[in-house]
């Protein structure tokens, strides 16, 4: 029930927000506190032997259900959704019109997600999946700007769908052949298993180029840099930060247990293609003259990395991948807070023109480069740990790999370090007025995480192994 | 056998009403009649034994859910549309005619027997050729009616001819007849032969490709409340028809013609969907958008075993997605136009019109979890590891499908106002439909 409760709560108040004139963002907010404390409360009930998972059945006949676990890794992307939902809404610092529309949609949305991430049966992740690309539709094309705006929607749209097509059709390979179809997450995994190391290979690559898509890993990124560019800053924070999120952990609960052998004999290229993805990513990044579009490009670096993680198919890999999603998801949302902080202020984020921000604004800049520190995986930083676990992962399948994949935390500290340079330090003088109270929160918020999470990181791998 | 007569009493009290002048009657008989169908269907349902006339019908299982899925389809036009017709001024002559179509598409449902299913074919079709000529003074309604005629009688002659030939080679009518001598005898030639004729008239009254080429200029021209009226209830009457056929009497000679079949399915999926990607009146672009769906319905015969749940829910969720869509495309196009600036800035003037037309538009593109989306799964998941190739075309040729209908759907949202003159109309109905298309996938377990 308290599963239930989970998913309904920010779907319901979706449904009240469409029909309310609120132009304010404190019922949302209060309403995904709200979430999150039955979540942790749920979770705490759980560890002394109450069930708190759900399933009922919808469509006998093709083995359909309504069910939803909170086993260790689902209750962390829960939690990175609410805690990170909450930072996007409140990070909204004008008044945007038709405002409750847009926080309807945002909730939608946020539900649709937590359902991807708490479903048991694959056809409920599958419908959720496809079902979160409605509302961020509506947020990209209601409230983004620029020109070709309906292009971009139209191409974004088009591409993920195109993508998660082909999981529908490799979720419905392994339903088909089993004798009683049922969409049942324990049955997927061993029909799955079940089929020839070809027939797994075959099945993974239509998981694999949805979840690409998704991510998006090259070559299937091309939607991205003008998407984010375009979407309103809160919808690119909903897209890089959880959005994406549901491509990588759907490696981690559908595709890694589901065809294990496919991905060892047949997903190489997988694998190849995120380490291509990830230096790609960061000379592509390296190049960008523009804030939003390097950290859109960081994004696709680090997902490839956590996607090359995962693939490895080893528990360091796992582990890693869902912390670096965590971790990855709290730094996004911090990100792009940070350009709507410069663009509201600056007028534009050419970083070339700025320069000598820290001297009128020494806390922004202090907090700035903590959440470089994070994004570059120094030591004792978030995440550092998140893809000390991936390299670590990867070095298994070889040690080629990681080292070329690592390349990208030296390629990171180049294109973070010389943004902050350009931006903060340097001669000429942008002006810059100090950070408001509510600015410096989301700010401190995050970089408590990033620091909390580098030093005690234990805190959050024993939830992930947690296996209820 | 009373749910036929009520349908083919229903025309002639009509055109009775009429000449008693009692035309505000003619609505709620018509409901009427529907509900007692309906419930007509609901008393039968649980009937173990199958009712048989003279071996010319017969009301099992399958011919009861046809019947309930066309009369909820009728019924939900009926309401829909019935506000167009009575603004025609001949509501009498139209509706009368709409009855008997009616009743030769319930016919579709029920024949076991070739006669009766050309008669249904017949009746079917004949009232729609002075439906779609119905505007009279429209130079394209004229074209829609005589086109529609000319090629409707070629391809029901052609049928009839591969009719008289499985006749010759099998000396029955009877569907079981035929379908113990083809399973049981080596088959004859002439068989064959009659099959491919057969399966020609059928495909071309589904509008699949290469037989497809009247549709659009047909849907076009004729008047919307028409268009709708053929696109929903005409074919899925005669997809339900050719599945009967292909099931009940054919099912020996299959292995044989999958391959045609799959062709025409292929083909109608890429023709269809690329022609309709270039429209830029919308009218067309939904009649090129129904031809897709037609391969869909298609498909489902080459679903081993004879998926009729697939068919059944395919035609429902369908069904009432373009009556939906029909139906805002009638309110546009009499006050703005058809093209699809027509629709810009429908979403501004009128919400709940674009929200109605959207909910629709993302319903037949397939997107979960509107029914749309569940019509296409059975039919995916069924042909999936027989025909894999197929359902990658199907998915390949969706991706196609979602771009025209995001097109209506961007246009109605964005920024230009066309549509500032509209003013909508008929709230209730489309809501009922709205509804009914979120919610019928909870009901697919009992198809």
């Amino acid at each position: 029930m308290i599963a239930l409760a989970i998913f309904s709560i920010p779907l319901l108040l979706s449904l009240l927000m469409f029909n309310s004139r609120s132009n304010s963002n404190k019922l949302p907010i209060l309403g995904l506190t709200l979430t999150l404390f039955v979540a942790i409360a749920g979770k705490v009930l759980q560890a002394y032997g109450h069930a708190i998972a759900l399933d009922i059945t919808l469509i006998d006949s093709i083995g359909f259900h309504f069910s939803l676990i909170m086993d260790g890794p689902a209750f962390v992307m829960v939690l990175l959704t609410l805690i990170a939902g909450i930072g996007i809404l409140y990070s909204i610092d004008r008044e945007i019109p038709n405002g409750n529309r847009f926080y309807a949609w945002s909730l939608m949305m946020i539900a649709a997600m937590l359902g991807a991430f708490m479903a048991s049966d694959a056809l409920m992740f599958y419908l959720c999946y496809e079902w979160a690309l409605i509302p961020i539709f509506f947020l990209i094309l209601k409230w983004g700007h620029g020109e070709h705006l309906a292009k971009i929607t139209m191409r974004f749209f088009l591409y993920t769908l195109f993508g998660s097509l082909f999981m529908m059709l490799s979720l419905l390979y392994v339903h088909q052949s089993m004798v009683h179809p049922t969409f049942e997450m324990n049955a997927m995994w061993e029909a799955g298993k079940a089929l020839s190391a070809g027939q797994q290979g075959w099945v993974f690559a239509g998981l694999f180029i949805a979840f690409a898509v998704k991510m998006p890993v090259f070559p299937f990124h091309s939607w991205q840099p003008s998407t984010y560019d375009h979407a309103p800053i809160q919808g690119t924070m909903l897209l890089a930060a959880i959005m994406l999120k549901m491509a990588t952990f759907g490696l981690v609960r559908w595709a890694l247990p589901m065809v294990p052998e496919g991905i060892a004999e047949h997903g190489q290229w997988a694998i190849y293609l995120s380490v291509i993805s990830v230096i790609y990513a960061s000379l592509m990044a390296l190049t960008q003259k523009r804030l939003k579009l390097m950290i859109a490009y960081s994004s696709v670096a680090h997902v490839g990395m956590i996607s090359a993680g995962v693939l490895s198919n080893t528990d360091q890999g796992t582990v890693g991948g869902i912390f670096e999603m965590f971790s990855h998801g709290i730094l996004a949302v911090a990100m792009f807070a940070v350009y709507q902080m410069i663009e509201s202020r600056v007028g534009h984020d050419k970083m070339n023109e700025m320069g000598g921000i820290r001297t009128s604004a020494p806390t922004f800049a202090f907090l700035f480069f903590i959440l470089v520190m994070g994004s570059v995986a120094l030591p004792f930083t978030s995440g550092f740990v998140g893809e000390f676990l991936l390299l670590q992962g990867l070095a298994n399948v070889g040690i080629g790999m990681a080292a070329f994949a690592g390349l990208s935390v030296i390629l990171g500290a180049a294109y973070m370090l010389r943004g902050f340079q350009k931006m903060m330090l340097g001669g000429n003088q942008t002006a810059f007025a100090s950070l408001t109270q509510k600015e410096t929160l989301i700010l401190s918020v995050s970089v408590i995480f990033v620091i909390a999470l580098g030093i005690y990181p234990n805190l959050l791998i024993q939830l992930i192994q947690n296996t209820i | 056998m009373i749910i036929l007569l009520i349908s083919a009493l229903l025309g002639v009290a009509l055109l009775a009403l009429e000449i008693f002048k009692l035309r505000s009657l003619m609505m709620p008989l018509m409901l009427i009649s529907f509900l007692a169908i309906l419930a007509g269907t609901a008393i039968q349902w649980g009937l173990a034994e199958n009712i048989m006339n003279q071996n010319m019908i017969m009301m099992d299982a399958f011919a009861l859910k046809g019947t309930a899925i066309l009369t909820i389809l009728a019924t939900f036009w009926l309401l829909t549309q019935n506000k167009n017709i009575q603004a025609t001024g001949n509501s009498s002559d139209l509706y009368a005619l709409i009855a008997f179509s009616f009743c030769g598409a319930l016919l579709m449902t029920n024949f076991t027997n070739l006669v009766m299913l050309f008669l249904a074919i017949e009746i079917l079709s004949i009232p729609l050729y002075v439906l779609a000529a119905s505007k009279r003074g429209d130079q394209l309604s004229n074209e829609s009616g005589f086109k529609y005629f000319l090629l409707g009688s070629v391809a029901s002659s052609i049928l009839l001819f591969g009719i008289a030939l499985v006749y010759g080679a099998t000396a029955s009518f009877d569907l079981y007849t035929i379908h113990h001598i083809i399973s049981t005898q080596s088959t004859h030639p002439w068989i064959m032969v009659g099959l491919v004729m057969i399966l020609t008239g059928f495909a071309f009254k589904i509008s699949a490709a290469p037989f497809h080429f009247w549709a659009p200029d047909v849907y076009q021209g004729a008047p919307t409340p028409i268009t709708g009226w053929m696109a929903t209830v005409v074919k899925g009457a005669a997809i339900i028809g050719m599945f009967r056929l292909f099931a009940g009497a054919f099912e020996g000679a299959m292995s044989t013609f999958a391959g045609i079949i799959a062709i025409m399915v292929t083909l109608t999926l890429i023709i269809a969907n690329g022609m309709a990607a270039l429209q830029h009146n919308v009218k067309r672009m939904l009649a090129f958008s129904g031809i897709s769906h037609a391969g869909f319905l298609l498909a489902t015969l080459l679903i081993p075993g004879f998926a009729a749940q697939a068919l059944m829910f395919y035609i429902l969720g369908y069904g009432i997605a373009s009556l939906i869509a029909f139906s805002v495309m009638q309110n546009v196009g009499e006050q703005i136009g058809e093209s699809l600036h027509s629709f810009e800035g429908l979403a501004k003037k009128s919400p709940f019109t674009a929200a109605m037309m959207t909910l629709a538009l993302l319903s037949m593109a397939g997107i979960p979890p509107l029914a749309g989306f569940f019509g296409k799964y059975y039919v995916i998941s069924g042909l999936m590891g027989h025909y894999t190739w197929l359902t990658i075309i199907m998915v390949l040729t969706s991706v196609v499908g979602m771009y025209y209908y995001l097109k209506v759907i961007f246009v109605m949202y964005g920024k230009s106002e066309n549509a500032a003159t509209f003013t909508e109309e008929g709230k209730l109905f489309p809501i009922l439909g709205a509804l009914a298309l979120i919610t019928l996938f909870a009901f697919s377990a009992f198809i």
